[in-house]
This record gives structure tokens, C-alpha cells and sequence, in this order.
């Protein structure tokens, strides 16, 4: 069983936009260092949709904000290469990461209700992202935020441009936010919960025009979600995330065809849906372990089912299972070889 | 960021009051715990003033000594002085006035006026603006008339807002006898229109959180909902607006001192030493100086609370 | 199914006054609920379904009278909760309950677990003392929690063991019927599996009834013995769960059920219904769905449909349906 990162796991190096290589992001807090993010690797190919899926606090934010180079006191990369292009961006300064946040990077956030300023027109604050990246005069922005507003398909753009954030839907500012991620045609877009907040049938538009977007562009997109739902439907490949690392990463349909890791399994099992309404709804004891909790070995092991003796101590390492799909887990890792 | 917020929020202690995690973040205030141990000094200087100037008279500070007018601070008394009437030790810590009183003991003496004043006065327009203001936001929609109560409290909260205090306050104290009890009152009654402002708008919002409406589920009455499940969720910024408040009162009082409408003589308060200092600022400037340091100080000290406070109050610092 | 229904709601509405002017009168009217009828049976789960603004939240606490209704009647075992007098409907609110959507704001913040749980107890006068410790301490324990937890407070503990104790203060009074407004919303999905086993667990223990409000249609599909789906204030469509998810006949729950994405890569990809909800404060005239109904016929925007009874237990708010009526209009929605 060879250890494998993320590096044998992409197809096609050469279309590689993003990877991150054993990333470590740790808090730094009174109570001392707090290991929330432990050696992810992960990577993204362009017009490539990367999901990453987890519960609330499995880090995957974290990570996104890491890569943006936007992780606030008191979070810190303490190990690990974000690699964009054929940058490592983990070394860029902070005016340097400004070129790139925006420009190379774009981000989308779950709440599009405070995403925007309040009390400035759409057509000014999409501007300002044009000629803060672009250069453009007023005149240009003008007329590349017209542009962009239709190719967000949000009709009467003209209008909109002088309309203020609280006279547009929520699904409407959710489209004025993507407008501004794709300005400047950006090589990855991070989309963090982007349809949390929003009902499913304005889920499904906004999905269906990210999809549109990236074939037109041929970004690479890391979709950040909890709803596995939105998962199965619009990635290709998925990274599960559980407190802080990588538990499994594969194919989408092999990773719901085929779950190898525990976790993986006892989630997709304990969606409503999956069982007959008779019956009980698979449960995963407990609940997810603080940071501070954070078991030395699998951080899974304090809720696993089938837990051996080494998994508290040691930490499983990743193993193939088939072509694209690795996993962390003693116990299958045995099953298997 | 959901992530992030949980993972950072949890690693502030558990198992822990919502009072003692408030505690706990203004111990980290360095400025403000310094303005809280200047606070309960002078409140221990200020009861010891009391003690010591009115029950038990070790100093006095009615005492005419026409001999020992403006003595600088720590000067000695005078040996032609009776032996009644010298200072404790013989040495004016102080110094003395036009009427040769020892300053210290009239400053002790008015220490304890000036926080009463202050306090009390602040008591009084947290009664008031608390009543009203939980009225207009529990009660609101209830209809006298054509209007709603809300519409009746908050409107005469705004023509209270329009006038201006100060004048009032002087228009009052002149027509009334400028006791000290009446200026308590006049300040108190002229300062809760924020007050009831804040409480009205923490309550309009805490009547549309959930545990509030669960309560209502529960067929709890209407009083426990208010003062049991309301009142403690919405006193906390009140609590930091009154210690901001308390400082507001005393600089008042001086004011009113200041321009003789304060509290009258023989009592003494910070406000009135300053007042009678002003004429002799050039020839006996300790009598002008010290009091205006000792507000300077004890206005900075509840500002630093009031703000240290507001900090530990932050949502963001705090986890829900 | 032939027992009686333990709630009944007919005709329900609920408008909200628009900015008062000077002398208090509204300037508008927002129909949040306008006219909607539902029955829920002892033991049974009855899902209200659909997107933000609907009202399906306002109907909920319409329903508890934490909002009063603009008119309508909710009988509920036989009694008219909206003629009640105060004192009777403190009565009466012991035998319905609710749980919140948010496990943090539901929470008093600066009381303790066994306060909340307890305080409907002690001040009603049922449990006192010893007694009280005891009954909260079952409680807790019933809904998974530890008995030791009655001393600390709510924000000690995940958002799972929050709505726990939301639940816990609901069963409290051991009620006959609560409300569970979007009770699972917010938790994840491992979480959200425990709280829903809890919650169909008890419902077995204390022949509970639920009005199960969410716009999450795979809890529903769970949880629900009946639908009703909810667009702009009235409700369109009401069926039994298989039967609403195998035979939508609105087009709106298709649209609706055609927009949730499965869990699972081999299913058909969710389909996007146009446009947005549009306000309540001016709703289409006629049905106030056809601006993204895909099937709208030429009269659908200028006259309101009625209900019809496609089947027993099933009914539908739709033009398109008009000829397929088994019975005569007006028909309270029955399942």
C-alpha cells in the first residue's frame, strides 16, 4: 500500500488548475495549537467541478479560506503547498495573493444577503471589481457589468445595474455574486455553500447556470456543500471531509456506488430517502468531536462502527481502491489488500 | 465559514453562565478591570467619606479656619489655630479654601454625594426608560384610541429627545429647592429617553425569537415572560449604557454646580469645589484642579468600564 | 383513517398590515395565508410543504395562535381554538406544542437545560420539587440526553443536543400535537438522521400527530403519512406521500419534486423551474403560479382555480384538472 497524494490522483496533469499538496492549517488560541485542517491534498483540473462535502466544522471552509489566502487570526498554513497554476501561492505575499483573489480565484459565499453592500447600487459594485482588476474606465465597466449581468441571465440588466442589493431576490443576488466571481474569468471558482440559503428551485437554477459558466469558460470549480443531494448531481469527482481531513476522495459515481470509509457509508446510509419510511434512518452516534477532541489517530475513530484497536492511536494512510479512489481507513485497507 | 465559526467558538471555555463568560472576557480587559479597581476604590473612598466626615467627624469639612485660608496642599496648620480645629494629623493634605475648610475633608465629604448622585440619578432613568421602553415593545400594538401604545411612548420619547436637557434641568432646579435629592431627581427623570429606546428595540427583537415564542407556547403568563425570559436578554446593553450613564450624571451635577444651581452649600460635591475654585484659579489653583481631576478620573474610569463591557458583549466574541 | 381529526383547519388566513400610516391605517394588506384547510389525525404526520414566503411558517404558529389568524376556524379535539379566552387557551396550549427550526434562538440563552425543560411544569403547577427534578430527568433522558446536562446551559452543547432540548420542553407538557416548524432544517445530516428517528419514535410512544413544516422533500418522504403543498398562501396540492411523489398533478410540485436533487449520480439531473416567487404583497391575479407554470392555460391568469377532488385522498388547486373533478368544487382538501 503505497501512501498516495494528490498528485497521482489527478488524470490529466497538464490541465491541473489547483492542488493542494498535505496541507496542515492549525488555530492558535490560548488554549494552543489546534490542528483543524490535517494533511489534505486534493486537486482540480479545468472545466473539472470538485465537491467538497462535509458536516459543519469538518473543515472544508477552512480549506477554501486557506486557498484564498484568507484564513484570519488566529488560522495558520503551518505545512503543505497550495499550487495555482504553476504558482505555489502558499508563498505569496499578501499583495501578491490580492492580484489573485478575484482575478485567478473567483468566490462565491452561502449568503448573498450580506454578501453584498448594502448600500451601494449592483452596477457600482460590480464596476468597482472591473476596474480594480481589469482597468477598466467608467465607460468599459459599464458596459462589461451589462455584459455580465446577461450572462448571468438576469433579465432587464439595464435596470438592475441601478437597483440596491435589498430590492433583488435571493436567488437574483446569488447571480450577481457569480457575476462578480466569473468578471474576470477566473481559472478556479470556490463556491462555498452557494445554495444553502436558497429554495430548491432557485437551487436548481443557480446549479444549472454555475454548470453553464464553467463549460463556457472551462473553469475549474470547487463546490462546497453539505447537501449530497447537490453532490450526486453536479460533480464530478468528491473530496469527504470529517474534522479536518480527508476521509475518501473518488469519482462521483463510484464515491456513491462504492463508498469504501465508514463515514462515507454511514452518511450516504443516514439520508432520509434511502430506507423505506417504515424503518429506522441509520444514525451515526455521537457528534463530530471539537477540535479541541480531535482523536491522535483516525478522527473518525471516536463514532466508528467498526473501530480497531490501532485507529485511535494511529493515523490510517491513504490507500487506492481502483483507479481514482483513495481512502484512509485500517479497517478496509485490511479488507482489501 | 460556518466551519470556522464553530471550530474557533468552542474553544472558549464551557460549562460556564452566560454572566460568568461575560466575566471572564472583561478580565481581559486590561483598561477596563483598571476603570472597575479605580471605580471600587473611590466607591470604599466614598463611603469612608461618609463615615468619616458626617458619623464619626474625623475630618471636618465645615470647619472656618479665617487663619488658615489658602494653604497649598500638605502646607501645616497654623499654630494660632484651637486645638478643635486643627486637621488630624496638622497638615492640610489639600490645602484649604477661601474660608480656610480643609479641602480633603470636603472632597471626602463630596465623594460621596457626587457617586450617589451618580448613581441614584441613573437608577432612576433605568426604572423609567426600562418600564416604559419593555411597555412599548411588549405592548405596542395594543390600541388607546386611534394609537397604539407603542406610537404614545415612543412619540413622547422623542419630544423628551427634542428639548434640550441641560435647560431644562436648570429651568426645573431653578424653580424648585436645589436639595440634593431633587437634583437625583431632576437629572434622573431627564435622562432615560435612550434607555427606553434600547429596551424597546431589544425587545421588538426578542419577541420574535423563538424562546420567547416557545414560552408563549408553553401558556407561560405574560409578567414571567417578560421579566424572567425578556428582561435578562435585554438588560445587558442597558447595564453598559448606565455605567456610561452614571459618569454622564456626575459631569452634570458639576455642571449644574458649576453654574450655582447645583446642590447648595454647606455640602460639599466635586462640582461645587470646582465651582467656588473658579474665582481664586490664579492665587490657590489646588482648589480648582483637584476636583476637576477627581471627575476627570472617575468619568474615565466608567467610560473605560462601560466601553469593556460593551467589548465583552460582542456576539462575535461570545459564542451563542 | 376513519378516526376524526384532532386538528382541524378550515379556510385559515392570516394578512399582515402594511406600514401604518399616521393615523395607523395600512397602506397594504400581504395575504401571507389566504384560505388554507387541513385536518391532522391523532398519530399522524401531515407534511406542509414549499419555498420561503409561502407561509407555511405563518400557518404553523396561525395554527398555535402565536400569531392571530385574520379569520378562519382550528378546531382542535372538537374546540374552537380561535374564540378561546385567555385563560382557556393557556389551557389548551399544553395539548399543542412546538419545535423550532433554529436550535440556537429557541433556547433562552441565560437559562439552564432543566429550567427550560421544566419551567411550563413548575409554573403551571403540575410538578414541584422532587417531583420536578424527576419528570425533567426522564424527559432529557427520553430524548437522548444525559440527565446531568439539567444544570448547564444551552449554548454548552452541539446544535443536535439544542434541539433535543427543544424537544424535550415540546413533550414537556405531554402534548397530544405539535408543531415541528423546519425541526431538522438546520442540523447535519448526521444529526438531522437522529433527531428524525427521535421524532417518529416518540410520535409511535405518545400517539403524537405532527404538522410537519419543511421544504426539504426528502425528510418528507420520510416522515409524512400526507402532503400538502404550499404556494404563495394557499395550498395546491394535498395527497399521501407515495401518491404525491409518484402522481404530482400540480404543476408546481412537479417543478418542485423535478428541482431535488437525489442522491444519486444515476438519477435524472434536477430541472429548474423559471423565475422567482413573486412578492406576496402583489400576487398574480388568477392562479398565482401561471408566470412559471409551463402548462398554463389562457384563463389561468385571470381566474382563480378552485379545489378540486382528483381522488379520496387526493386534491389539487389547477385549471388543468377542472375536467378530471370527481366531486363537486369546494371540497375540503381530505386524505
Amino acid at each position: 500500500m503505497i501512501p498516495t497524494t494528490a498528485r497521482t490522483l489527478s488524470d490529466d496533469m497538464s490541465k491541473r488548475v489547483l492542488s493542494l499538496e498535505r496541507l496542515h492549517v492549525s488555530f492558535f488560541t490560548d488554549a494552543g495549537e489546534l490542528a483543524v485542517v490535517r494533511d489534505v491534498s486534493l486537486s482540480v483540473s479545468a472545466g473539472e467541478t470538485l465537491a467538497l462535502v462535509g458536516e459543519s466544522g469538518c473543515g472544508k471552509s477552512v480549506t477554501a479560506l486557506a486557498t484564498m489566502g484568507l484564513l484570519d487570526h488566529p488560522g495558520r498554513i503551518v505545512a503543505g503547498d497550495i499550487t495555482l497554476g504553476d504558482d505555489v501561492i502558499s508563498g505569496f505575499s499578501e499583495p501578491q495573493m490580492r492580484k489573485v483573489r478575484g482575478a485567478r480565484i473567483g468566490m462565491i459565499f452561502q449568503e448573498p444577503m450580506t454578501s453584498l453592500n448594502p448600500v451601494f447600487t449592483i452596477g457600482r459594485q460590480l464596476a468597482e471589481v472591473l476596474r480594480l482588476h481589469r482597468g477598466h474606465d467608467d465607460r468599459a465597466a459599464r458596459l462589461a457589468s451589462l455584459a455580465l449581468l446577461e450572462r448571468v441571465r438576469i433579465p432587464a440588466a439595464l435596470e438592475r445595474l441601478r437597483q440596491y442589493p435589498h430590492e433583488l431576490s435571493g436567488g437574483m443576488k446569488q447571480r450577481i455574486m457569480i457575476a462578480m466571481a466569473i468578471a474576470c474569468e477566473p481559472q478556479l471558482l470556490i463556491a462555498d455553500e452557494p445554495t444553502t440559503a436558497l429554495d430548491v428551485t432557485i437551487q436548481a437554477q443557480i446549479l444549472e447556470l454555475l454548470d453553464e459558466l464553467q463549460k463556457d469558460l472551462g473553469m475549474a470549480v470547487i463546490l462546497i456543500t453539505h447537501n449530497l443531494g447537490v453532490v450526486a448531481q453536479y460533480a464530478q469527482r468528491v473530496a469527504v471531509m470529517y474534522a479536518g481531513e480527508i476521509v475518501e476522495q473518488a469519482p462521483v459515481t463510484e464515491l456513491f456506488a462504492d463508498p469504501r470509509h465508514p463515514y462515507t457509508q454511514a452518511l450516504l446510509q443516514s439520508l432520509p430517502g434511502t430506507v423505506d419510511p417504515g424503518r429506522q434512518l441509520n444514525v451515526i452516534q455521537g457528534t463530530v468531536p471539537t477540535p479541541r477532541e480531535f482523536p491522535a489517530g483516525c478522527r473518525f475513530a471516536t463514532r466508528c462502527g467498526e473501530v480497531l484497536s490501532r485507529c485511535a492511536s494511529d493515523v490510517p494512510p491513504a490507500s487506492r481502491h481502483g483507479g481514482n479512489h483513495v481512502f484512509s481507513c485500517w479497517q478496509r485497507m485490511e479488507s482489501t489488500s | 465559514m460556518h466551519a470556522q465559526d464553530s471550530s474557533t467558538g468552542s474553544l472558549i471555555a464551557h460549562t460556564e453562565s452566560p454572566w460568568r463568560l461575560f466575566w471572564q472576557l472583561l478580565q481581559r480587559d486590561r483598561l477596563a478591570m483598571a476603570g472597575l479597581g479605580i471605580l471600587l476604590a473611590l466607591a470604599v473612598v466614598a463611603l469612608l467619606g461618609k463615615a468619616t466626615t458626617e458619623w464619626l467627624v474625623i475630618f471636618d469639612p465645615t470647619t472656618v479656619r479665617l487663619v488658615d485660608k489658602f494653604r497649598a496642599p500638605l502646607s501645616e496648620a497654623s499654630a494660632l489655630l484651637p486645638d478643635a480645629d486643627r486637621p488630624l494629623t496638622g497638615v492640610y493634605l489639600l490645602g484649604t479654601d477661601e474660608l480656610g475648610r480643609d479641602v480633603f475633608a470636603r472632597m471626602l465629604q463630596g465623594s460621596f454625594v457626587s457617586m450617589s448622585i451618580g448613581f441614584v440619578a441613573v437608577g432612576i432613568s433605568i426604572a423609567v426608560g426600562v418600564v416604559l421602553g419593555g411597555i412599548a415593545g411588549y405592548y405596542g400594538e395594543v390600541r388607546i384610541g386611534p394609537v397604539t401604545v407603542d406610537t404614545l411612548i415612543m412619540r413622547f420619547t422623542d419630544a423628551m429627545l427634542c428639548i434640550p436637557i441641560f435647560f431644562l434641568i436648570l429651568v426645573v432646579v431653578a424653580l424648585l429647592p436645589a436639595s440634593i435629592y431633587n437634583i437625583m431627581i431632576v437629572i434622573g427623570l431627564t435622562r432615560w429617553m435612550g434607555i427606553s429606546r434600547f429596551v424597546r428595540a431589544e425587545f421588538l427583537s426578542l419577541r420574535e425569537q423563538d424562546f420567547v415564542l416557545a414560552a408563549r407556547a408553553l401558556g407561560l403568563p405574560a409578567y414571567r415572560i417578560i421579566f424572567w425570559h425578556m428582561m435578562p436578554n435585554a438588560m445587558a446593553p442597558v447595564l453598559v449604557t448606565a455605567t456610561i450613564g452614571v459618569a454622564t450624571a456626575i459631569l452634570t451635577e458639576s455642571a449644574l454646580s458649576f453654574l450655582g444651581f447645583g446642590v447648595q452649600p454647606p455640602f460639599a460635591t466635586w462640582g461645587n469645589i470646582l465651582a467656588d475654585g473658579k474665582n481664586f484659579i490664579f492665587d490657590a489653583p489646588w482648589l480648582f484642579f483637584i476636583p476637576g481631576f477627581a471627575i476627570f478620573v472617575i468619568v474615565l474610569a466608567f467610560n473605560l468600564l462601560g466601553e469593556g463591557m460593551r467589548e465583552a458583549l460582542n456576539p462575535k466574541l461570545q459564542r451563542r | 383513517m376513519s378516526t376524526a381529526a384532532l386538528l382541524e383547519v378550515r379556510d385559515l388566513a392570516k394578512h399582515f398590515a402594511l406600514r401604518r400610516g399616521l393615523l395607523g391605517r395600512p397602506s397594504g394588506w400581504i395575504k401571507a395565508v389566504d384560505g388554507v384547510s387541513f385536518h391532522v389525525r391523532e398519530g399522524e404526520t401531515l407534511a406542509l410543504v414549499g419555498e420561503s414566503g409561502c407561509g407555511k411558517t405563518t400557518t404553523g404558529r396561525a395554527v398555535l395562535r402565536l400569531i392571530e389568524p385574520s379569520s378562519g376556524s382550528v378546531t382542535f379535539d372538537g374546540q374552537e381554538l380561535l374564540k378561546l379566552n385567555a385563560g382557556d387557551l393557556q389551557r389548551m396550549r399544553r395539548d399543542i406544542q412546538i419545535v423550532f427550526q433554529d436550535p440556537y434562538s429557541s433556547l433562552n440563552p441565560r437559562m439552564t437545560v432543566g429550567n427550560i425543560v421544566g419551567e411550563a411544569l413548575r409554573v403551571h403547577g403540575i410538578a414541584r420539587g422532587a417531583e420536578l427534578n424527576e419528570r425533567v430527568a426522564h424527559i432529557l433522558e427520553r430524548v437522548g440526553l444525559s440527565p446531568d446536562f439539567r444544570h448547564r446551559y444551552a449554548h454548552e452543547f452541539s446544535g443536535g443536543q439544542r434541539q433535543r432540548v427543544g424537544i424535550a420542553r415540546a413533550l414537556a407538557m405531554a402534548p397530544r400535537f405539535i408543531v415541528c416548524d423546519e425541526a431538522v432544517s438546520a442540523l447535519d445530516v448526521s444529526i438531522q438522521a437522529q433527531v428524525i428517528n427521535l421524532l417518529k419514535d416518540l410520535q409511535d410512544e405518545y400517539r403524537l400527530a405532527y404538522l410537519f413544516i419543511t421544504h426539504d422533500l426528502n425528510v418528507v418522504r420520510h416522515i409524512a403519512q400526507r402532503v400538502a403543498v404550499m404556494y404563495l398562501g394557499r395550498i395546491v396540492e394535498t395527497a399521501g406521500t407515495d401518491e404525491l411523489f409518484d402522481n404530482p398533478r400540480h404543476p408546481y410540485t412537479r417543478a418542485l419534486l423535478a428541482a431535488n436533487p437525489l442522491p444519486d449520480p444515476s438519477s435524472p439531473r434536477p430541472r429548474a423551474l423559471r423565475g422567482d416567487v413573486p412578492s406576496p404583497l402583489t400576487p398574480p391575479p388568477g392562479c398565482a403560479f401561471h408566470p412559471r407554470c409551463a402548462e398554463a392555460l389562457a384563463h389561468c391568469d385571470r381566474q382563480t382555480p378552485t379545489w378540486i377532488q382528483i381522488a379520496r385522498r387526493h386534491g389539487v388547486a389547477c385549471h388543468l384538472h377542472q375536467n378530471t373533478s370527481r366531486q363537486g368544487d369546494d371540497e375540503i382538501p381530505d386524505g
